[in-house]
């Protein structure tokens, strides 16, 4: 597991990067970059694209498929591929980030379609590989894991886009294809199935004092 | 709904929300190394828009070439009244160097760099 917490500074934002020679040239944001991949078909332009937006778009995979970590990366690399070839229709009319995820979206749809998977349970679901620590917080993290795995697909999407990708509720349903009300009602929906299933280990685990106290009352 | 009720509600939405956004400032800060991603997804890159373009651009320059060729060689045909492309093609032949071969020559650069400049124009 590669989970560093210092990001490299071509990286960073995912806004400016440095390509070419590799001594340092000029900076290029993502649109100078997707031009010279539209214009010139320019590898090393689009590597730096890869380079920059491979860990966000790989985390959100792998929230996505569970922590399933080779199905999310192989979908990342499927999206980056579609990316490439498809990135005429791309308009600037979102960010790339987001029109990667819409992409990355779609391509876990399709994968999702392909196995026939459904909504795995307890017992089938992975270990997301990234629960390192049995510390308490990790602990309710690694329930909120389970948890996430019974919301339906669509709900988890949202909750992933919404939080995780940090979208808008507008971008959101750009990425997922579906209307803005769904995505606010989806939200809505995991909110009260993930309050419902880390109910009893709030109330048990950690003797939340103020939640006692209602129950007292 | 009494105070109790509406107070625990609002202690789960509060919980449900603080364990969320601590999870995604746990993974917002993260970053996965690319260890060889990169360099994976260039690997699997297919042929390059760029050859493609080149590709669809040699078959423009046929077609418009050879659309070209046949309009200059009617015209020249129509226009000329003799036998001149025949006399050029023998002149040709035998490596002689004569007025025909150097029409023939001229339409057939001529054509070409129409040929090109259409094809560059529509780039």
């Amino acid at each position: 597991m590669n989970l560093n917490k210092t990001k490299p500074a071509s990286v960073t934002g995912g806004e400016k990067g440095s390509i070419g020679n590799g001594s340092g040239g000029s900076a290029f944001d993502d649109t100078a970059l997707i031009s010279r991949v539209l214009l010139n078909a320019d590898k090393n332009a689009f590597a730096e694209l890869v380079r920059r937006h491979q860990s966000q778009l790989r985390t959100s995979l792998r929230k996505m498929t569970n922590g399933q970590l080779e199905l999310s990366d192989d979908i990342a690399q499927e999206t980056f591929i579609l990316a490439w070839r498809n990135i005429q229709s791309f308009r600037f009319e979102a960010k790339f980030s987001t029109w990667l995820y819409r992409i990355a979206f779609n391509a876990w749809q399709s994968e999702v379609r392909k196995k026939h998977e459904i909504l795995l349970d307890d017992d089938q679901m992975p270990e997301p590989e990234w629960v390192e620590s049995e510390s308490h917080q990790t602990g309710v993290r690694r329930d909120l894991q389970r948890a996430m795995a019974v919301l339906t697909d669509g709900e988890r999407a949202a909750i992933l886009q919404c939080y995780y990708n940090d979208l808008s509720h507008d971008e959101a349903a750009y990425v997922l294809d579906i209307p803005i009300g769904t995505v606010k009602t989806h939200i809505l929906k995991a909110k009260e199935k993930l309050r419902v299933a880390l109910h009893d280990y709030d109330a048990e685990q950690f003797g939340n004092e103020s939640a006692s106290e209602g129950h007292a009352a | 709904m009494n105070n109790n009720v509406k107070h625990n509600l609002n202690i789960h939405r509060d919980f449900i929300d603080e364990v969320l956004k601590a999870d995604v400032a746990e993974h917002r800060d993260a970053y996965i190394d690319d260890a060889g991603f990169t360099l994976r997804v260039m690997d699997a890159l297919p042929v390059s828009t760029s050859m493609r373009a080149q590709l669809s651009s040699t078959k423009r320059f046929f077609i418009i070439f050879g659309m070209a060729m046949v309009a200059a060689i009617i015209s020249t045909v129509f226009l000329s009244g003799d036998n001149l492309l025949i006399d050029a093609s023998m002149d040709v032949a035998t490596d002689t160097i004569t007025p025909s071969v150097i029409a023939l020559i001229m339409i057939t650069l001529v054509t070409s760099v129409v040929a090109v400049s259409a094809v560059l124009g529509k780039r």
